[in-house]
């Protein structure tokens, strides 16, 4: 599968805007009843363990789709809560993404896409 | 990453893992009912209950991180709509600027990672803040208490049957809970003398002023009075079985150090303090393993009584750059 995330608005958000996009995919042979989930979310980096939080999500591609449903474009809106914003500090760092994840087979791992963007006033 | 998904193998080892522990439990359990040793019930439920636990968080991890994040973020929206502080404005539309941290974030406080602080009415200003380990301390007390009376009953039976090394060892064990019970008793008294402290909002805005009132109330021979305010980054992370706590100490502002006073029962000493967090300091910011915590650090050196060091964690917010 291969996957692409276009934001038409740039990587740079503040609070209360729309972040508009949309997930281009392109199923390859042998990809058929593979899972894709697409999710906006933000991440914790750092020393500490990873804490995420997730605003939006939705599976594009189950695994009992026919594969002619994994094809092609899904667009997404959603508006960029109020907190937490983009942080970059010593022990922890806070980043916002758009992620793709193909649900790998039993025993794969997964696959996945980030697109960073920043939050901030 | 966050915790991954687990697989097909981890399952079947997490399953295999807890099934004996199961039927232990389920067979202690059924025995105890049937030779009336009730104790034992309670106890084989015990063993049932921790391994159907490892069994369901390993079948909830066949989710990606994602999903599960998604799941919880739907729930507490779900659990919190109704119990959520007053409305948020639009502030993009708002026609005044002097609007509070409140009055903005409002609902999103109650959803937001962001430290729950359970505010009160003040006297002097409008917000009272709790200390931030308000817990009774009741385990301490327990734990102290086992400790001590046990040891020393053991070292008076081991007395009397003349077993030397056991009555060490139970004096070592009655003084341990002795030093627990110490610490416990000298903690609530000093509690006792702690001080109102208020605030004139909360959360409060980074690059806004705002009050603090520190107000101590007598009886109390006061010989040092010392008020902090601090922004640390808090991390908790796992190193193979342990897990570790670090810290980083981002802003820190002495805001009082006062020589002391002694005041007479009733009697109040009040000090206002004016503050202004800086607006490039990170904003609050709380969630399982990672933490930006603001505080206030009150302490006291008290004469004949035990000194107090106590916290007062606050929420420092961005003011929106339309309001600026």
């Amino acid at each position: 599968m291969s996957a692409s995330i276009e934001m038409p608005f740039g990587t740079r958000y503040r609070p209360g805007s729309m972040l508009r996009g949309k997930v281009a995919l392109l199923p390859l042979p042998g990809d058929e009843g593979q899972g894709v989930e697409l999710a906006v979310l933000w991440e914790t980096e750092g020393k500490g363990d990873t804490d995420l939080g997730v605003i939006y999500y939705r599976v594009l591609v189950d695994g009992s789709s026919p594969p002619s449903a994994a094809r092609g474009e899904h667009p997404f809106e959603v508006q960029v809560p109020a907190l937490p914003l983009t942080y970059n500090g010593t022990l922890i760092k806070i980043g916002w993404r758009v992620r793709v994840r193909r649900i790998g087979r039993i025993g794969s791992q997964d696959t996945v896409i980030d697109q960073p963007f920043e939050v901030s006033w | 990453m966050a915790e991954g998904r687990a697989t097909p193998v981890g399952i079947i080892v997490t399953v295999a893992f807890a099934l004996p522990f199961i039927i232990v439990g389920l067979a202690a359990a059924y025995f105890g009912y049937q030779s009336h040793e009730l104790l034992t019930v309670p106890l084989g439920l015990v063993f049932v209950g921790a391994g159907v636990a490892q069994i369901v968080r390993v079948l909830r991890r066949t989710r990606s991180a994602e999903a599960r994040a998604a799941a919880i973020a739907s729930h507490q929206s779900a659990t919190l709509r109704d119990v959520l502080p007053p409305t948020n404005v639009d502030y993009r539309t708002a026609t005044r600027t002097n609007f509070t941290a409140l009055e903005i974030y409002g609902r999103v406080l109650g959803v937001a990672p962001l430290p729950p602080i359970r505010t009160r009415p003040g006297v002097s200003l409008p917000i009272a803040l709790p200390i931030r380990d308000e817990a009774s301390g009741i385990g301490t007390f327990v734990v102290g208490s086992i400790f001590f009376v046990g040891g020393l009953s053991m070292g008076i039976v081991a007395v009397f049957s003349s077993a030397g090394g056991g009555a060490l060892m139970s004096g070592a064990f009655a003084l341990v809970g002795a030093l627990v019970l110490i610490f416990f008793f000298k903690k609530r008294m000093a509690r006792l003398k702690l001080p109102h402290v208020e605030l004139s909002t909360e959360p409060v805005f980074l690059g806004e002023p705002f009050r603090v009132h520190i107000i101590q109330v007598g009886p109390a021979r006061i010989t040092r009075l010392r008020v902090d305010l601090s922004c640390k980054e808090r991390v908790t992370f796992t190193v193979g079985t342990d897990t570790r706590h670090e810290e980083n100490e981002v802003f820190n502002q002495e805001l009082l150090d006062d020589p002391g006073e002694t005041l007479r029962a009733g009697e109040r000493w009040p000090h206002d303090l004016h503050v202004t967090l800086p607006a490039t300091c990170p904003a609050s910011f709380k969630s399982k393993h990672n933490a930006i915590a603001w505080t206030l650090r009150v302490r006291a050196e008290i004469l004949n009584w035990p000194d107090y060091d106590e916290h007062y964690e606050l929420r420092a917010l961005p003011k929106p750059v339309g309001l600026q």
